[in-house]
């Protein structure tokens, strides 16, 4: 069965949304579980990215544990 | 009040979502509480569950020095990112790696901080970094964060922000302040004369919404010195808060404002030109009735020009069945029937008749009859045979 607008929404939230989010259409509930994803997706785009950049600033002595954590 | 609290957590969530107000129009209907809880569980969906290579970024650095850490922080994360790790560190490490950095970085990456940080963030600062970083947010004018931050503040940190930010800004932030309970003891630090300045800002810039707000949070003694004070401002400035409240449907937050005036300050305002519109008039009856604030509608009503009263009269005649019942329930609920009558006399007599056939008249008619059948007659001697506790 294919999932609801309401069912997405709190997927996305973890959770159920506030009792009254039961009246909103399902195009609003639907926008709003979008949202959050692309709001999540942008989050967490740019960190390899930026993980790369941080290396090149870690002194060469501390480089290798720092390479370690970061790329494991 | 609602109408406002629910826009601030609107555009609170827009904010976390990178959405536009607009299209979040929908949550407008909603009531502010679940909104706001709505917020808080965005502020969770999105700082929770981050991505695994965050926390192997704020792991490693631990293992480098804070003035390299704020190198990277700067350079290779950014602002949005930076703010990330912050929150994923110890609070003293990351406020030792802010010290070291810009204000004006440290300004950017506060919007992106988590929220529930925020608190252990500012308590490690030093105070001089949490002031610059109050004036640098004011100049940007980013009173989100600004609102996130201020209830956390000690009070040496907010006098001194106060005295260094315009007197709008007090309003920006106050509209989307996150502790709404700490705002009294806030405003409260301000200089004596500042709250006037505060109040003219909201005149000058047109920022009612964000002034009705502040109003209605603070604690009812200063909500009465500013509700004084914007009823000692210009006619037509006065006159444009009405008309923005209509535009708005704010009377909710506006008529307990009107209720704490005395008299000079309410005659005042009852003249203004705004108060003697009809469309006007006819939509502050309707708001009303919705919201029941008959008790704080009443007094302005008292005071207003003949030619005003006749039309609130008429537009509360002209309420279809149902409101005009409810408007008798909470009159009567509210023991204000000696207030009402007299508008009632001005309807014309087919609103008359409908007033007088409501049950709820009838009901105060029959129990102020009682009244004064009581008043004309001594109440009986007590029966001595019998005991006062059973009753007869």
């Amino acid at each position: 069965m294919a999932a609801t607008a309401a069912d997405k929404l709190t997927a996305e939230l973890g959770a159920p949304p506030p009792e009254r989010f039961c009246e909103l259409d399902d195009r609003d509930l639907e926008f709003l579980a979008d949202a959050l994803r692309h709001a999540r997706e942008e989050q967490a785009a740019g960190l390899d990215r930026a993980a790369e950049e941080s290396l090149k600033m870690v002194p060469a002595i501390a480089r290798g544990p720092v390479r370690r954590i970061l790329f494991r | 009040m609602d109408t406002l609290r629910t826009r601030a957590e609107v555009e609170k969530i827009a904010r976390f979502l990178d959405a536009d107000t607009e299209r979040l129009a929908f949550l407008a209907a909603l009531p502010a509480s679940e909104v706001r809880r709505f917020r808080e569980q965005v502020a969770a969906g999105l700082f929770d569950n981050q991505p695994e290579m965050l926390d192997r970024i704020a792991k490693a650095t631990k293992l480098v020095p804070t003035s390299i850490a704020a190198t990277i922080s700067q350079k290779a994360l950014g602002p949005k990112l930076a703010a990330r790790v912050a929150g994923r560190l110890e609070p003293a490490r990351a406020a030792d790696i802010i010290e070291k950095l810009p204000i004006g970085f440290v300004a950017d990456s506060c919007a992106h901080l988590d929220p529930r940080r925020v608190r252990d963030l500012v308590e490690r600062l030093h105070e001089d970094t949490v002031v610059r970083i109050g004036v640098v947010l004011a100049k940007k004018g980013d009173y989100i964060t600004m609102g996130r931050f201020v209830g956390h503040l000690s009070d040496s940190a907010l006098r001194r922000i106060l005295d260094q930010v315009a007197d709008d800004v007090v309003l920006h932030v106050g509209f989307f302040v996150d502790m709404p309970e700490r705002l009294d003891h806030i405003v409260g630090l301000m200089a004596p004369d500042k709250l006037a300045d505060v109040v003219r800002a909201a005149s000058d810039g047109a920022l009612w919404a964000e002034a009705l707000t502040v109003a209605n949070l603070v604690g009812e003694q200063r909500r009465a010195e500013m509700a004084g004070l914007a009823a000692r401002q210009d006619t037509e400035q006065l006159d444009a808060l009405v008309r923005a409240v209509h535009r708005d449907h704010l009377w909710e937050a506006l008529l307990p404002l009107v209720a704490l005036l005395d008299d000079a300050d309410r005659r005042a305002v009852a003249v203004l030109p705004s108060l003697q519109a009809w469309e006007i008039l006819a939509d502050v009856v309707r708001a009303v009735v919705a919201t029941g604030l008959w008790s704080q509608f009443l007094p302005l009503v008292d005071v207003l020009p003949e030619k005003s009263r006749q039309l609130v009269a008429e537009s509360a005649g002209a309420l279809d069945d149902t409101d005009l019942d409810r408007m008798a329930v909470a009159v009567q609920e509210q023991d204000l029937w000696d207030a009402v009558i007299p508008l009632v006399e001005l309807m014309d007599d087919t609103a008359k008749e409908r007033v007088f056939a409501l049950e709820a008249f009838q009901v105060q008619d029959e129990a102020s009859e009682q009244h004064e059948e009581r008043g004309a007659k001594p109440d009986p001697e007590p029966d001595p045979q019998q005991d006062p506790q059973q009753g007869p």
